[in-house]
């Protein structure tokens, strides 16, 4: 299972053990995550793949085995936080490293209807071990258009990005640990309007995303 | 005729003329306009567009949220019809082809040939795209000119969207990277075929377009950007 997705489930799995633990951490009932929000659903709703309508099967199936993901795993929800400049640059298989690149080069990128979601997400999951895949898995998912790929996801790539190029997030879905190991959300451009640009990107609220990032301390 | 009679014909005439030059800036009046409901200034012909509050302020917004693909804004053929009567149909049939691209189109502006468009917009969002932009020269058919801001790009470039189509048309060559939540200023001047557009009073583009323009005028975004306008002005120039 990606990192990605262990975060994820661990933050709804784990975390009300470890909050029990630690007085000081949010409450259950503060960090609750409501599974009939907009947010929620609109990531349920695109995660579907039932349907087996990609056009390319042996691209995903090369992106799900380079990406060591198990499509068939349960849907578990991007939660919109992560700690900034942990995901390490890791080798990524060269032939499926290059055929990303020549993708991009030709201002294509492994969509939905190419490798259906499962596909999608290994391909993103990919590009965050790689800078240079990542700024190209960018541009090409916004291209792309709806429902080719996670706005959340989405989202997530561009945050990191901007932060790299030094600038501020928009998303706010990068966290960072102080000295003290207080979390506490990386530079954020136009924080008045965040939870309504995380809204659009079927994220969850900030402080919702920053309650369960405190309970995974 | 007398030197005297003709300096005061000459100075009639100048008056005249400075009249034509300076014709009266009209700023679309967004006060009356109630925060939640569609615009009625603003014609929303494509996308989602409502007023919202700004400072206290009433603003137009084009909320992206909620764009979809190939979906025309409700009553759409009414609007058409109100600023373009019986020539509305081609309009509806050409602007679905284009429904990436919200516009509105400002209701008592007859016509822009040439002067000055303004306007102040501010980025709040979007995931695929942070996009603010002038409409002009739209024709009953629905093709038009646009120059926008795109906030994932950080540059300014003008588009001819034509029969549905949109064509890449100048790109200007410097990138400003604008910060979301602030307000900025985009102007366009038009002076026969001579194109200019200024981000907050820069030069950003220029071009020689292939003809005059004449036509509506309004806002313009894309796809799922989220973005404010206020303080739209039109400049009539000289004819």
């Amino acid at each position: 299972m990606s990192r990605a997705l262990r975060l994820s489930v661990l933050s709804l799995t784990v975390a009300p053990m470890l909050g029990a633990q630690r007085p000081a951490a949010p409450t259950a009932r503060a960090c609750r995550v409501d599974t009939t929000a907009a947010w929620w659903q609109s990531q349920r709703a695109y995660s579907d793949d039932s349907k087996h309508d990609w056009t390319d099967d042996a691209l995903r199936q090369r992106l799900l085995v380079a990406a060591g993901y198990d499509a068939s795993t349960a849907f578990a929800a991007e939660l919109g936080w992560r700690l900034a400049n942990t995901q390490t640059e890791s080798p990524v298989d060269s032939a499926v490293r290059a055929q990303l690149r020549a993708m991009a080069g030709k201002r294509q990128w492994p969509t939905r209807t190419l490798v259906g979601v499962g596909g999608v997400h290994a391909a993103w999951l990919i590009a965050q071990r790689d800078s240079t895949l990542a700024d190209f898995a960018m541009h090409r998912m916004m291209e792309a258009g709806p429902g080719e790929s996670s706005s959340a996801e989405l989202a997530v790539l561009q945050d990191a990005q901007r932060l790299r190029a030094g600038r501020g997030q928009l998303f706010g879905t990068q966290f960072t640990r102080d000295a003290n190991g207080a979390l506490r959300v990386e530079r954020l451009e136009d924080s008045t309007h965040v939870d309504m640009r995380r809204d659009g990107a079927w994220l969850p609220p900030l402080a919702l995303s920053r309650c369960l990032a405190e309970r995974t301390k | 005729m007398r030197p005297m009679h003709r300096l005061t014909l000459f100075a009639a005439l100048a008056v005249c003329a400075f009249r034509l030059d300076a014709q009266k800036a009209t700023t679309v009046d967004l006060t009356r306009e109630v925060a939640g409901r569609e615009p009625k200034s603003f014609l929303p012909m494509v996308g989602n567009w409502v007023v919202t509050k700004d400072d206290g302020r009433n603003v137009i917004f084009a909320d992206g949220r909620v764009w979809k693909k190939g979906q025309a804004a409700g009553g759409l053929a009414d609007k058409a019809r109100a600023i373009y009567g019986a020539e509305h149909e081609e309009f509806i049939d050409n602007v679905k082809a284009f429904a990436y691209f919200p516009i509105a189109v400002a209701r008592d502006i007859p016509d822009f040939a040439n002067g000055e468009i303004a306007v102040r917009f501010k980025m709040i969002g979007g995931t695929l795209d942070r996009c603010a932009g002038i409409l002009f020269n739209v024709k009953p058919n629905g093709d038009y000119l646009a120059v926008r801001f795109n906030g994932t790009e950080d540059n300014v470039v003008l588009w001819t969207f034509k029969e549905g189509k949109r064509t890449f048309t100048k790109r200007g060559t410097e990138n400003f990277p604008l910060e979301l939540g602030t307000w900025n200023d985009l102007r366009m001047t038009v002076h026969g075929t001579d194109f200019k557009a200024y981000l907050n009073g820069k030069l950003a583009v220029e071009f020689t377009l292939p003809a005059p323009v004449s036509g509506k005028v309004g806002l313009w975004s894309k796809t799922d950007s989220m973005s404010e306008f206020e303080g739209f002005t039109v400049t009539p120039g000289a004819k």
